[in-house]
């Protein structure tokens, strides 16, 4: 009997037979069908020349869920959500990816907002049902369903439903499944509680939608595959891959589809993980590299690693079990281009299949990664897919002498820059990808694969270090190998909430076997007859961290010892990660997962030829690194026997794969056929043409400088993952960058662009101003705004990096602390008149001296936090952050040396520099200038004034805000750096900037001027903290009012401008300890030329931050979320309308708390452009449980200002409900285009009564119904 | 140009910073004391410099009615 592995993709479809007893296989491939995606797994049944009853079993990997994902072709989904929170989809997380892009367009969650409801019920964190669900409400949601099924019969219908808490207690989505079942027996319905039983709402809602949405494709796929299979004889069962890198019986695969979101991409690592087993001890890192993008996946000890963390497009999660890999866009497809600055750039634009590289010969012109291997003579033009297609080398040459003439190269040594960038790109993929998780890549082989894997693998491990190269039989032909080497396997998690300190062993038991038991019947269902194999995990964490480590346990049942080497191995895994433990603190454990394994795969046995000549069939001219061709021995593979060795330089091929082999390796081919490439120890270190210094060499520069960025990614990373306050992990109000010795910022994430300019001014500041010298393991603590901090919560921790003793630069992060003491819980005191106010000020002073705690300073700065326990945990995240840069950047100035990292940091600022003046030409000279106000400073009543007044000179810009006001008296002031980040902001965002160079060079274009004394710098002792929040949105705002002068079709009307910053804390009734949080919102975004504004996004100056989960607040803080709900005719009217902002409504559930508030623009809402409207006002008000309205805090309680407060004490029930605002307007509303305006209609956007400002009146909307009705 | 880099003279319990006359930038350590701008203190000689610059540039263009101000925001107005 044979077992059928079948792969289908995008272009091809590919099939390996396995007979079950000889262990043999049997390759097909074939064209795929998109347009039928059944019939070409059948075709390839139907070439395999396998009879019907010689098939035992068939598993199936697909890309049909993804791509329909990817290209949104799925069902129509209708949303059912708790009633009040029910627009949580459509809010999202209000970050954005492009910090300087203001026309970057928020993804939607894959819902509409007309096709949101909100159901009546309520659970809390606890399990308390607070509003039970009635049937009347049952109904209600079912005649809306009904309403939507007849209005578009011929539409395809799906029900997600993301109740909140429903992880906790599902009675209310089972009982809503039920309902609908019954009366909607054809209609999917997706229950968050089954598809994703885990925390945060967003993350759930976005996983049961992409559930739903795919849940009809994946139904109808699988039928039609098994009824064709039925047709043509074949009872063979039919499996389905999984994410996971299990399957499953085709007939569950409708039971939760968004398992199989991956089907396709899991193959290729499973077998890649066979191939590690056989030759690299089982440690292997796999390289699938097809035509558009590379799948990097990691092996160790033989298994493939699993995450839950996937995101179908930037700010759209997954959460789901998925083979741990990574995806980048290095192809044969990837298109070099030459940036802005002058470097060499590689992917991930593509040219795709069609018109394909140059040599395709379909009219692309763009060089390409093949394209560079053509004129190499690394791919034989004449057989290419064995002959299959033939390449056009001359365009292929023409294309890259075209990239050539720009970068001042040769067409060889620009091929040879080409591949070698695609390769740092891939070797980077790898570096971040193992580094994050702890492994050294060194000690791992590389397996290749793909089509053009094998071509690229020596050059991808070369800089890696990596010995050792395996390219498994059909290369090309992996991921169908794969779906015969899996298990049956099922994954259950679920939350739950157990401490070190009170663990209830028994009660953790009971849920690890409940689930483990849930497991098995699933592996039953799935066809299991023999024994499971099951393995516990705890994701575990230090009390007050947000994200866990998952932990692999003994047994599933815990006793006190092996519940203590459980908390030891978190300690152990903690320590490798971040490189330190917490010993001594409590550990939360928030997840129990099983993983369930019913043995089901055969080995394959793979073979080499028996026989073979062993000898080249051919010789052609190759480029490798020298200036001349070698005359390069090729060889077909079929003709390679096991156990035969060729040395290098040689070029292996086959039908599906061309393998490099360069000069100074040797290819083994081993007993299975793969050929084991050992890489010589000459090759590891080369990077760069080779032809000119490093500082000069276009390659050397671009890898350097993705080198240098990633190291700033992993140390966001490691700040998320350990950090203890919300405003870290979730709201990731920080920034991480690197520097060089002469106090050059060469590398930055591209995070929050508020603090992006304090670490470029402080850190040099601060190392200016040491008094003591500074040494290996120090670590250097300040947040003094006077100092260059944006303000006093915002804590700049920085270390020095050596190499051998030399100091080579500086590892820094900024990050806002949220609790620092000061006459305001939360540290933001609103009515401050003084510094001393507004929390404990440090100015620069050692936190670890040589590595070792310099205990005055964390004893004065933690007897001074209200918060203690927070900081220590927060301040230790920075410090984890900064021991990984500290590796990374010694490790990588150890490879290039010290001068030669110095003279490369030189090239890398004049780049940024160039880049930046190239930016500023595309405005026009002249002087520009504008005004925005603060309309009250917490103290007094009076206006304040920023007046920016822009010069743009040729390539040079100065900010100049000398005419703003006077400092003010209350804390709305903005610091010099605050203010800086805020001019070069503006003008970066005018650009639309991508792909921002973020070092010291990208900033010396742009000057901005801030006396000493104006409200846009103040000087000692004002106050400050409310100035970085709000003042920076305000200047950003009359910049680029400014520039409107210059070029209105490059800006934006005003944004909400105001995170509407609330700061509550108190003492937690549940364990009597002080708690403080930090809330922010997202408002929209101003309309631009030809776009409408984002809806519910943050601030300008702050685009990495996140609006903290309900589930989460609400887990941590005694308060409860009553509405959060889009505003409804927020957005300033225009042709392009502003986005809009949000209402959040909630009540106090302890005896007490202290609120503290800050935000503007409360009379005056963000200012509209050309003709285009003001959006919608900000505000904060209060309603007492005595009072029956909502008030202002300045009518209830008497403040100076209605939104800038200290400690307001509110009571158990009270309640505050806060005001988001939306954007402006752009354009005259009255052109609005009708369809845009019925949309708004009908996603309630737009009101009826907000109909007027667009001049219709109410027979617009009777005619958008008719519209409706008709479409 | 002209003028020259004066050092700070701080005790190290002086925890006092200073900023550039013009631009508002911090200083550690010393200052450029420029010739033109008796008393003031400037983070660089190029920032005297840009100072003179702007200055004059402003007030030409001011002069000569080239300032293009978009006024004040909130107004709502086209501009």
């Amino acid at each position: 009997m044979y077992r059928v592995g079948i792969d289908t993709g995008g272009t091809f479809t590919d099939l390996v037979a396995l007979d079950d007893r000889s262990g043999r296989i049997r390759t097909v491939k074939v064209p795929s069908t998109p347009q039928q995606p059944a019939a070409a797994p059948l075709d390839a049944i139907g070439q395999s020349a396998l009879t019907p009853d010689e098939i035992g079993r068939i598993v199936l990997g697909t890309t049909i869920a993804t791509n329909a994902r990817l290209q949104k072709k799925g069902a129509t989904v209708l949303y059912v959500g708790t009633d009040g929170v029910q627009d949580v989809p459509i809010i999202g997380i209000i970050a954005r990816k492009e910090a300087y892009n203001p026309a970057w367009e928020k993804p939607s969650a894959g819902v509409l907002r007309r096709h949101v409801f909100g159901i009546k019920e309520r659970v809390d964190h606890k399990g308390n049902i607070l509003i039970a669900l009635e049937q009347a409400e049952l109904e209600r949601l079912g005649d809306w369903i009904a309403d939507w099924l007849a209005s578009a019969p011929a539409e395809e219908w799906a029900v997600a439903v993301n109740l909140l808490f429903s992880y906790v207690d599902p009675a209310h989505e089972e009982a809503i499944g039920a309902y609908l079942a019954e009366r909607f027996p054809d209609l999917p319905v997706s229950l968050s509680c089954h598809v994703c039983p885990i925390w945060r709402e967003f993350e759930r809602s976005a996983t049961v939608i992409t559930d739903a949405f795919i849940k009809r494709i994946i139904d109808r796929f699988v039928g039609r595959v098994s009824a064709d299979l039925q047709t043509a004889g074949i009872e063979a069962p039919l499996s389905i891959m999984k994410s996971n890198g299990g399957h499953l019986q085709a007939e569950s695969a409708g039971d939760a589809p968004v398992q199989l979101l991956l089907s396709g991409l899991a193959g290729g690592v499973i077998a890649g993980a066979r191939f590690a087993r056989d030759h690299a001890d089982g440690n292997g890192v796999t390289l699938d590299m097809g035509g558009t993008s590379c799948d990097v996946g990691l092996v160790t000890d033989g298994a493939f690693g699993s995450t839950t963390e996937y995101e179908v497009e930037w700010g759209v999660p997954v959460s789901a079990l998925f083979i741990d890999y990574t995806t980048i866009g290095a192809g044969g497809g990837s298109i070099a281009y030459v940036d802005a600055g002058g470097l060499l750039r590689v992917g991930p634009r593509s040219a795709g299949a069609d018109p394909g590289p140059a040599c395709y010969g379909k009219g692309g012109t763009e060089p390409t990664v093949t394209d560079a291997n053509v004129v190499l003579g690394r791919l034989d033009p004449d057989y290419f897919l064995g002959g299959g297609m033939a390449l056009d080398a001359a365009s292929a040459h023409a294309a890259v002498t075209g990239l050539g003439e720009t970068l001042g190269l040769t067409a060889v040594e620009t091929a040879r820059a080409i591949l070698e960038t695609a390769a740092e790109n891939m070797a980077d993929a790898i570096r971040l990808m193992t580094v994050e998780r702890g492994i050294d890549h060194r000690d791992y082989a590389l397996i290749a694969f793909g089509g053009a894997g094998p071509l690229h693998a020596v050059d991808v491990a070369a800089p890696l270090e990596m010995k050792k190269v395996v390219v498994p039989p059909h290369p090309g032909l992996c991921s169908a190998l794969g779906t015969l080497l899996t298990d049956l396997r099922v994954d259950r998690a679920r939350t739950v909430n157990h401490r070190s300190d009170s663990a209830d062993l028994d009660a953790l038991n009971g849920q690890l076997r409940a689930l483990a038991r849930a497991a098995v019947d699933e592996l039953k269902r799935e066809g299991l007859e023999g024994e499971a194999r099951i393995a516990g995990y705890l994701s575990m964490r230090y009390m007050g961290q947000n994200f866990g480590e998952l932990v692999q346990l003994e047994a599933l049942e815990l006793d006190a010892d092996s519940f203590a080497r459980a908390l030891e191995s978190l300690h152990r895994q903690h320590e490798a990660l971040y490189g330190y433990a917490l010993r001594d603190k409590v550990v939360e454990m928030t997840e129990v997962r099983v993983i369930a394994v019913g043995e089901e795969r055969t080995d394959a046995t793979l073979s080499a030829p028996a026989s073979g000549t062993g000898r080249a069939h051919a010789h052609r001219a190759v480029y490798f690194d020298g200036d001349a061709p070698l005359e390069t021995p090729v060889y077909r593979r079929a003709e390679l026997p096991a156990g035969s060795a060729v040395a290098g330089p040689a070029i292996i091929d086959e039908m599906d794969s061309t393998t490099l082999v360069p000069p100074g390796s040797e290819v083994e081919i081993g007993a299975d056929g793969s050929l084991i490439v050992s890489l010589p120890k000459a090759a590891e270190a080369t990077v760069g043409t080779g032809r000119l210094a490093p500082e000069k060499d276009p390659v050397t520069l671009t890898v350097v400088n993705n080198a240098l960025g990633n190291i700033c990614n992993e140390m966001e990373s490691a700040m998320v993952r350990t950090a203890y306050s919300p405003i870290f992990s979730e709201s990731r109000d920080f920034s991480c960058c690197l520097f060089d010795r002469r106090l050059r910022m060469v590398g930055q994430a591209e995070m929050n662009p508020a603090i992006i300019c304090a670490g470029l001014h402080t850190v040099p500041l601060c190392v200016k101003e040491m008094e003591e010298p500074i040494e290996l393991g120090d670590v250097i603590v300040h947040n003094d705004p006077y100092r260059g901090q944006c303000h006093m919560p915002e804590h700049l921790l920085m270390k020095p990096v050596f190499v051998d003793g030399t100091l080579i630069g500086y590892a820094a992060n900024i990050a806002h602390i949220a609790e620092i003491g000061g006459m305001a819980v939360g540290s933001f005191a609103s009515t401050a008149t003084e510094v001393f106010q507004e929390g404990l000020r440090l100015p620069p002073v050692k936190l670890l001296s040589r590595g070792e705690y310099v205990k005055d300073v964390w004893r004065i700065t933690l007897a001074n936090h209200r918060t203690p326990n927070t900081t220590w945990g927060d301040f230790h995240a920075m410090i984890g952050s900064l021991n990984t840069a500290e590796q990374r950047l010694s490790a990588l100035v150890k490879r290039l040396g010290v001068d030669t990292f110095e003279k490369i940091c030189d090239a890398l600022v004049d780049h940024a520099e160039h880049w930046m003046r190239n930016e500023i030409r595309k405005l026009p000279n002249g002087i520009y200038k504008a005004e925005d106000y603060f309309e009250d400073d917490g103290v007094t009543t009076r206006r304040y004034y920023f007046r920016p007044t822009v010069h743009i000179r040729d390539e040079e810009i100065v900010v100049d805000l000398s005419e703003s006001d006077e400092q003010a008296q209350g804390p709305i002031n903005v610091t010099y750096v605050a203010t800086a980040a805020a001019g070069c902001t503006a003008v970066l965002q005018t650009l639309c900037a991508r792909d921002v160079p973020l070092n010291s060079g990208c900033f010396k274009p742009l000057r901005v001027v801030a006396p000493p004394g104006t409200v846009a710098n103040p000087v000692f002792p004002a106050p400050s903290v409310a100035g970085n929040t709000e003042g920076q949105p305000r200047i950003i705002a009359a910049v680029q009012h400014a520039l409107s002068k210059a070029v209105p079709e490059m800006v934006s009307a005003a944004e909400g401008g105001t995170a509407c910053n609330l700061l509550l804390g108190g003492i937690h009734p549940d364990t009597d300890e002080y708690w403080t949080h930090y809330q922010l919102e997202g408002g929209g975004w101003g309309g631009r030329l030809g776009k409408d504004g984002n809806t519910a996004l943050c601030c300008a100056h702050a685009s990495t931050i996140r609006a903290t989960p309900i589930e989460v607040f609400e887990t941590r803080f005694p308060l409860r979320v009553l509405k959060y709900e889009i505003r409804p005719d927020s957005g300033g009217a225009g042709k392009w309308r502003g986005g809009l902002g949000c209402w959040r409504q909630f009540e106090v559930i302890a005896d007490a708390i202290s609120v503290s508030a800050l935000t503007d623009r409360i009379t005056e809402g963000p200012y509209g452009l050309m003709k285009g409207q003001a959006g919608a006002p900000t505000g904060f008000f209060v309603k007492r449980v005595e009072d029956e309205d909502f008030r202002t805090f300045k009518e209830v309680y008497g403040t100076v200002s209605p939104t800038k407060f200290v400690n307001i004490r509110l009571h158990m029930g009270d309640q505050i409900l806060v005001r988001v605002p939306g954007g402006g307007g752009y354009g005259d509303p009255r052109e609005r285009a009708d369809d845009a305006l019925r949309a708004d209609l009908a996603d309630g956007f737009v009101s009826l009564d907000g109909l007027s400002a667009y001049g219709r009146d109410a027979s617009f909307a009777d005619s958008a119904k008719g519209a409706a009705a008709a479409e | 140009m002209s003028g020259k880099w004066v050092p700070f003279d701080l005790a190290w319990y002086d925890t006092r910073i200073f900023n550039c006359s013009f631009c508002g930038i911090m200083m550690a350590r010393e200052y450029w004391a420029d010739d033109e701008f008796p008393g003031e203190m400037y983070c660089e000689d190029r920032c005297a410099d840009v100072k003179r610059r702007v200055r004059a540039e402003f007030a030409a263009a001011k002069a000569a009615g080239r300032v293009e101000d978009a006024g004040q925001a909130g107004e709502t107005k086209d501009v």
